[in-house]
């Protein structure tokens, strides 16, 4: 009896945790002329427009004159934004609480269409076609709870009500790129896995790069570059899908 | 009777996790014991983060976000400014210069002008000759000034804000800090 009612205060307490950390908001992470971030970019230019996530809100600046930024726009979100990735008309920004769809035909005035929640986390997202490939890591410096990483598909085909089709366990997944048939994800210390996502909603984990740190990844036509906590590593990948390292700028004391 | 001690334990504990201020002098329920290490704000002076210079190449030390625009990388030193890195060649990418940029975390490039934080403040940078960039804007505030580490479940010294303007946060052995988060 004692012990019963020992648990369920238990619990409930832990009820109440889990709900309180639900609740808290935490943190305050391409044409010729204009460049690529990673996945962990706050600052994104599309066209004229440059777009600025601050932690809790959406800064719109005009560019037409380069050397004048014109504030045009600020949309008040949630606290704990954390990265913007343009896509064709939309923008999809990455916060604690989950992912923030915006139409941005009209680029320095974006409108929000829909908002993904999932529990909080750190949660870089990349887009490709109908599907949005999105981080979530788990443990003490995200998760406010030690629960699992993971690798979420959302089906965004519908702007306006993206769906989850897909998750599967990480270990630490920081950034991510996507191009083609791969899927490329950071794992921290635990280097970099590919995935083939030929079938783009079942990624299928392919190779670990694991003799590397990698936090953020970025595709070019040139080369696949990583970082991380050893350098920059630029890579080619063979049509085969075998990586060939290309350089190395190293960390030096 | 034990169990309800543990209830009010619990029901303190959600309490104190609950509590949306950084200054604690006891941690929240639930967070992990201090180890020994902790976050420490560096700071810099409004004069210090005005500076923006361009330099000679230097060791890449914690490299941060990177940026990429035609045969040109930008990779962030974080908090210290961005290391212009020529990649025509991708087997060689050759340092070219560092561009002193206090603060900086985020960068996005545009033709000729890059866009960064520079502590608190948004700077629009001239790039035509990477050896000798120059400020072509500075807009004073356009971001808000961190009061905690970028990390939670961490504990860290809290910030005073007489002592500067935070410009990013280093993890370093100290006694227990009155912040967490």
């Amino acid at each position: 009896m004692k012990n019963s009612l020992l648990s369920s205060l238990i619990a409930l307490g832990f009820t109440l945790l889990l709900g309180c950390a639900a609740d808290k908001n935490s943190d305050v992470s391409p044409s010729v002329q204009t460049g690529t971030g990673g996945s962990m970019a706050r600052f994104a230019i599309v066209g004229d427009v440059l777009y600025c996530v601050l932690p809790s809100k959406l800064q719109v600046y005009d560019i037409s004159t380069p050397t004048s930024p014109i504030s045009k726009k600020t949309v008040p979100l949630t606290v704990g934004l954390e990265t913007i990735f343009p896509y064709k008309n939309a923008l999809f920004i990455g916060a604690n609480d989950g992912m923030y769809i915006f139409d941005n035909q009209q680029p320095d005035s974006p409108v929000m269409l829909s908002q993904y929640f999932h529990v909080q986390s750190c949660d870089p997202v990349v887009v490709q076609g109908n599907y949005a490939y999105v981080t979530l890591r788990g443990g003490s410096g995200c998760r406010r709870m030690a629960t699992a990483s993971t690798l979420d598909v959302v089906d965004v085909t519908d702007l306006r009500s993206p769906r989850l089709i897909h998750s599967q366990t990480m270990e630490s997944p920081y950034g991510l790129g996507v191009s083609g048939e791969q899927l490329f994800v950071c794992e921290g210390d635990r280097g970099m896995k590919i995935f083939d996502i030929k079938d783009p909603k079942q990624p299928q984990l392919k190779q670990i790069v694991g003799d590397i740190k990698a936090y953020d990844v970025i595709l070019t036509n040139k080369s696949l570059l990583v970082t991380g906590d050893g350098g920059l590593m630029q890579y080619t990948l063979s049509e085969q899908g075998k990586l060939e390292v290309l350089s190395k700028l190293a960390i030096e004391p | 009777m034990k169990a309800i001690a543990y209830f009010w334990l619990i029901c303190l504990g959600v309490l104190v996790g609950c509590d949306s201020r950084v200054d604690v002098s006891a941690p929240p329920a639930g967070a992990p014991s201090f180890n020994g290490e902790g976050y420490r704000p560096m700071y810099a002076s409004a004069t210090d983060l005005a500076q923006v210079t361009t330099e000679p190449p230097q060791p890449l030390r914690k490299p941060g976000k990177i940026y990429v625009r035609g045969n040109y990388l930008f990779i962030n030193e974080q908090g210290k400014g961005i290391h212009l890195v020529d990649n025509t060649d991708p087997r060689k990418p050759q340092k070219v210069s560092f561009i002193k940029i206090l603060g900086n975390v985020d960068i996005a490039v545009k033709g000729n002008y890059l866009y960064a934080d520079n502590g608190l403040d948004f700077v629009v940078l001239n790039i035509s000759d990477p050896t000798q960039v120059k400020v072509d804007k500075r807009i004073a505030n356009a971001f808000p000034s961190p009061s905690y580490p970028p990390y939670t479940q961490t504990y860290f010294e809290c910030v005073d804000a007489t002592k500067g303007i935070v410009i990013g946060w280093e993890k370093v052995k100290m006694s227990r800090p009155k912040c967490f988060r």
